[in-house]
């Protein structure tokens, strides 16, 4: 359990290049493609740094830096993941932002032939399988969850529920044609548009938004906050944007 | 005409070539094929049982195919009528002694528990002096009594023929001088006809009716009739 | 998941690694049978091929699996077309997934137990007049069944513990595809630490009795006191 990620973290350390100013950032699986981008053009401005990504669901990232993994920099899809490292002090209020906001989206394979206007009509049983990130640890899976239990769908829906390991298996089980329909952010959907096609644009009590923060006790401490600094900027704000992401 | 074999075999390996061919024909009761180790004895003698295919050739026992090449017959070991008695006696080890003497008498998918059978079963255990070792296992008995197992296993088929494979090649001299002399007494007794290979000269001696002499995979010289 | 359903995921292991292991007996001791017996083309080859499945990464083999078994895929479009069946996110397809990845456990367990039973015991069974059929059952099996329940036991044990190809086709759905790894894994994502605890308890009291059991069936080895 706590050992796995210990020997994780262990492993984290060994790999690659590890000099003197390797960045790990753990970022939400649903970052992986803007943050990609984000690394190249971070280490053109500040050629001392390298930078080392590790994608996953929020959850599991969490879980990670809860069990000692050398992390400097945590971009969470939730703030309810956040909450759980500030209560541990291993963030400092002081040091958390909200970089962007995200939108839930209701997606089906590009080839189905079925339109869904209204999310009720998940019941029918046409929709065998819906894939879901899991509610305990993937922020996706969650914010489902609540929309789906605030308009009492919920427990019909639960047993059709194809429970996914983070936001990008679902987007991939949807694309494949595995399931039905499936819950990814607007942004994952844009990522392969040419296989997905978006339903239903899916409002949220509270506005999605992803805090990033560095770890408080990160021996890279100025370098994880040039980063975020770096993603908050105009530069940054660029990347994002292009792959769908909006301002906080 | 009881025995008629033609045999063509090559082997290829890197280390050596060989090749088997022999004519035979007897009449005798007790065949033997008499040759040093190496000669290919065994080899011919798991052709004539069908434990191995010659390339071509023929066996016939009595007069009936048991395989022809030309023809396309070739009968299963199951299907010839020929016992067979293993150089290393190839008793099942996770057998009893009575459970492999009675082998061949049934024919289901599962190994019964020992009991006796028959009466035939009773004359062999006595004949062959194996009713005191009946519940033990193969590895508790001596090479001697082995032997005999053996022998009683296959004749317990009750078969047309005999092939013996150097049945007396592990024991000592001793036992090797009793065991031919029963072999010979039995042998008598029951008529069933034999092929024995050994490269024993005494074993010769004391059975063979017409004995073939094998080298090199072929049959050297006349066959030698001690009638 | 609650504490209290922990109990769920480990009946879902024991059913899908006992049913993936009892395929395997089957097809894989048939299989290597055949191995051991018969020469033919392109042997060795095809050995590595059946092999593979156990060096390769099971991300890599979920992978595949996948693609083939999957709506679009050559043998999951079959399949959906013919006979209306979905592997995917099914028990069955973790069931394929645990048979694929422990295959080779049972295949060269067995290969080696036949390869390493003397021929000639086979062979005395078949000059006794017994079907090919009784041989395997009552000769063979009883030679070769150590090594070839050495290998069963770590198929099941390979079963058991499969995680990445099962969790790529068959997810995660609790009672039905939610094996004891998987739902460690997620309870520990999740922060559910007295989950994996107890999960993590269950699982090792299960591969402890695995073992155990298997110490009987094996033979004891016989310890020599003071010589």
């Amino acid at each position: 359990m706590k050992k796995i990620c210990k020997v994780f973290g262990l492993g984290l350390l060994f790999s690659s290049t590890v000099s003197a100013s390797t960045l790990t950032i753990s970022a939400a699986s649903s970052l992986s493609d803007a943050f990609k981008e984000m690394a190249v053009e971070f280490e053109k401005q500040y050629p001392a740094n390298r930078v080392q990504l590790n994608f996953a669901s929020s959850g599991q990232l969490a879980q990670q830096i809860l069990s000692g993994a050398p992390v400097d920099v945590f971009a969470s899809a939730d703030q309810e993941t956040m909450n759980k490292l500030q209560e541990k002090n291993l963030i400092k209020a002081s040091d958390r932002f909200n970089f962007v906001s995200n939108h839930l989206v209701l997606i089906v394979p590009k080839s189905s032939k079925t339109k869904i206007n209204q999310l009720p009509q998940l019941l029918d049983t046409k929709y065998q399988k819906i894939a879901i990130g899991l509610p305990e640890s993937v922020p996706v899976g969650r914010y489902t969850k609540g929309v789906l239990e605030k308009n009492n769908l919920w427990g019909s829906i639960e047993k059709k529920m194809i429970r996914s390991q983070n936001v990008r298996q679902v987007l991939d089980y949807v694309a494949r044609g595995e399931v039905d329909a499936g819950f990814v952010y607007a942004t994952d959907a844009a990522i392969l548009a040419d296989k997905v096609r978006v339903e239903i644009l899916v409002p949220t009590d509270q506005k999605i938004l992803y805090p990033i923060a560095p770890i408080s006790n990160s021996s890279r401490y100025v370098e994880a906050k040039q980063w975020i600094a770096f993603v908050r900027s105009s530069k940054g704000n660029e990347i994002l944007s292009k792959y769908g992401f909006s301002k906080p | 005409m009881r025995w008629k074999f033609k045999l063509h075999k090559k082997y290829l390996s890197s280390k050596r070539h060989f090749e088997i061919n022999v004519d035979v024909q007897s009449k005798a009761e007790n065949l033997v094929l008499f040759g040093p180790s190496g000669s290919g004895k065994t080899q011919i003698l798991k052709m004539l049982s069908g434990l191995i295919q010659p390339d071509s050739g023929l066996v016939q026992f009595n007069q009936i195919d048991l395989f022809n090449s030309e023809s396309g017959v070739n009968l299963s070991p199951q299907n010839r009528g020929l016992a067979y008695v293993f150089q290393e006696y190839a008793l099942f080890p996770h057998l009893t002694v009575l459970q492999n003497i009675t082998f061949a008498l049934n024919k289901s998918w599962f190994n019964r528990a020992q009991h006796q059978e028959n009466q035939m079963v009773d004359d062999w255990l006595d004949k062959l002096q194996l009713r005191a070792i009946a519940n033990q296992y193969p590895h508790e008995i001596s090479g001697g009594q082995s032997q005999r197992v053996a022998l009683a296993r296959a004749l317990m088929s009750q078969p047309k023929a005999l092939l013996l494979d150097e049945p007396f090649a592990s024991l000592d001299d001793n036992l090797r001088k009793n065991l031919r002399h029963e072999l010979a007494a039995l042998q008598k007794q029951i008529g069933i006809p034999m092929i024995l290979i050994t490269h024993s000269q005494e074993d010769v001696d004391a059975l063979g009716d017409e004995v073939f002499h094998v080298a090199n995979g072929m049959i050297v010289g006349e066959p030698l009739s001690s009638n | 998941m609650m504490l209290t359903d922990a109990w769920i995921p480990l009946v879902l292991t024991l059913k899908v690694a006992g049913i993936a292991t009892a395929l395997n007996m089957v097809l894989g001791v048939a299989v290597a049978y055949l191995f051991a017996r018969k020469n033919f083309l392109g042997k060795e080859f095809l050995d590595a091929m059946l092999t593979l499945p156990m060096v390769m990464p099971p991300t890599v083999l979920g992978y595949y699996l996948l693609v083939l078994l999957g709506r679009e895929g050559p043998i999951g479009a079959f399949l959906k077309e013919q006979f209306d069946i979905n592997l995917i996110f099914t028990w069955q397809g973790a069931v394929i997934a645990a048979s694929i990845v422990s295959f080779p456990l049972v295949f060269k367990g067995a290969r080696a137990a036949f390869e390493s039973t003397e021929i000639y015991y086979e062979q005395a069974a078949q000059v006794l007049n017994v079907s090919d059929w009784a041989i395997f059952l009552r000769v063979t099996l009883p030679l070769a069944w150590r090594g070839i329940l050495a290998g069963v036991l770590l198929a099941f044990a390979r079963s058991a513990g499969e995680f990445g190809a099962t969790l790529m086709i068959a997810g995660s759905i609790p009672g039905k595809t939610q094996t004891l790894s998987i739902a460690v894994y997620e309870a520990v994502q999740a922060g559910q630490d007295d989950v994996a605890n107890f999960l993590v308890l269950l699982t090792s009291v299960v591969c402890m009795s695995v073992l155990l059991v298997s110490g009987r069936l094996a033979p004891g080895r016989v310890i020599s006191r003071n010589l």
